[in-house]
């Protein structure tokens, strides 16, 4: 253990991926930095997850949920966890090597950025970039790599539970602009986004994606824009699921609606300086169903 | 052989194709990246072999759009095969994109989550647009629909809500 370096906590949910989750847990084992705590947050899986951990791995930190809870899972580990910094990974995601210590280097240059986006890619490798690569500013974050300040959960709270899957970083990314922090990312901190064999259920992902969203719109724009991005989501939901041939995305929407007086009530509008830097692509919001 | 790739999903995507291309492994003919600007710079670094052409537009790729861009010259229209990223295996929700590629090429391929590059002939895109004609009026009606029953409801979310934390706010300093 290198003496005086600041401990990072690796966050890592999971359900049913076991062998997904030995390869990221593997990877781990890999990474020079140190100290690291690993945390796997298992979403009640059924595929032996629970023996494997145990037995491969008895350094992590393993908290088995009684239910798949989505990413309220992710916020029990956040709670658990004891280190300075906290990094988020999937269960089919990785932190390429050095990637831990660099982040660790950005947080301590840039003593306001609460959150370091990972450079997230869907294959190991490619061009070697050097450490001192450029650092730009961002508005958001891809949570199969991202490393936070401790302290961002404390003022920024935690994932928004009722999301249950997609949509949260976003979410999470303006409150934490909203409390003054930055979001920068490198090219130099890359993480691996392994496109996982085991695949979901795609009207699952279609349906979560498209009702989040407007969730996001309501819970940030501004009025104004926030009925006009409205329209024309309930537009490209209509027109989509005509298209499309399906009816997830009017499901989402009517989901969306029917739930809309819990989601108002805890309403942030961006003010104009942040909002400006945020960009929901709608349109892509309905590329998810097969 | 020239390839243009229409960036029209996520980075991990191009990493994918770029992974089945061998782009980063000794593939030799020119590749164009057509990307929306956030992405330039991650594009260039990652990929210095390809050149990326930059679109100048927010919103998804639009054909009027690639169609100027042909007409100005700031976009070739040589190329062997036009590649579109998808996000979903089908190519739903990525029709925009499908027929702003044939604005630049006839020879286009989706490249979906399978891995696998699909042919979208002319003809089929024909086929859609009408397809998607025919069903304008319902969609136009749809959303009509929804907008008067949804806006009034969410406004109603708005003024509720405000109310009762303005009661409860009240309650805690009085």
């Amino acid at each position: 253990m290198a003496i005086g370096n600041k401990l990072v906590s690796a966050v890592i949910l999971t359900w049913n991926r076991k062998d997904d989750l030995k390869e990221t847990l593997e990877r781990l084992r890999e990474q020079p930095y140190s100290p690291i705590e690993i945390i796997v947050v298992d979403n009640a899986s059924t595929d032996g997850t629970d023996g494997m951990v145990r037995s491969s791995f008895p350094e992590v930190v393993y908290l088995p949920q009684k239910e798949n809870r989505g990413i309220a899972g992710y916020n029990a580990g956040f709670m658990a966890a004891r280190g300075d910094y906290i990094v988020a990974l999937d269960s089919d995601s990785h932190p390429e090597p050095e990637a831990m210590g660099r982040m660790v280097t950005l947080f301590e240059k840039n003593p306001t950025a609460g959150i370091v986006a990972f450079d997230v890619h869907a294959s190991p490798g490619g061009k070697p970039i050097p450490e001192g690569a450029p650092v730009a500013e961002v508005a958001g974050y891809h949570g199969a790599g991202v490393g936070f300040r401790a302290e961002v959960f404390q003022k920024a709270g935690y994932w928004y539970e009722p999301f249950f899957l997609y949509f949260n970083e976003m979410d999470h990314a303006l409150r934490a602009l909203m409390a003054g922090y930055r979001i920068i990312t490198s090219p130099a901190v890359r993480a691996v986004h392994r496109s996982s064999p085991v695949a979901r259920p795609s009207e699952r992902g279609a349906y979560f994606y498209a009702r989040n969203a407007l969730w996001v719109i309501w819970r940030h724009y501004p009025a104004r824009e926030m009925f006009s991005a409205t329209a024309q989501f309930v537009w490209l939901a209509v027109s989509e699921s005509l298209y499309q041939r399906t009816g997830v995305y009017l499901r989402a929407v009517r989901d969306a609606f029917a739930a809309a007086p819990g989601v108002v009530r805890g309403r942030n509008p961006l003010p104009p300086n942040i909002f400006e830097k945020v960009r929901i692509p709608l349109h892509l919001v309905f590329t998810r169903f097969e | 052989m020239k390839t243009l790739v229409i960036r029209s999903a996520s980075l991990e995507r191009f990493d994918a194709l770029a992974q089945k291309l061998g782009l980063n492994a000794g593939y030799t003919d020119p590749v164009e990246v057509l990307t929306h600007p956030h992405a330039t710079e991650a594009l260039r670094a990652n990929y210095p072999t390809v050149t990326v052409v930059e679109y100048p537009y927010t919103g998804g790729f639009c054909r009027h759009a690639v169609k100027q861009m042909v007409r100005a010259g700031s976009l070739a229209k040589d190329h062997s095969e036009i590649i579109v990223l998808c996000g979903n295996v089908s190519g739903g929700g990525h029709f925009n994109a499908i027929r702003a590629a044939h604005e630049a090429g006839s020879n286009v391929f989706l490249f979906n989550t399978a891995g696998e590059l699909v042919p979208a002939p002319p003809a089929q895109v024909r086929r859609e647009a009408t397809r998607r004609l025919l069903l304008f009026p319902a969609a136009v009606f749809g959303t009509i629909l929804v907008l008067a029953l949804g806006v009034p409801w969410l406004a109603a979310c708005l003024i509720l809500g405000k109310a009762v934390s303005g009661k409860n706010s009240s309650e805690k300093t009085g």
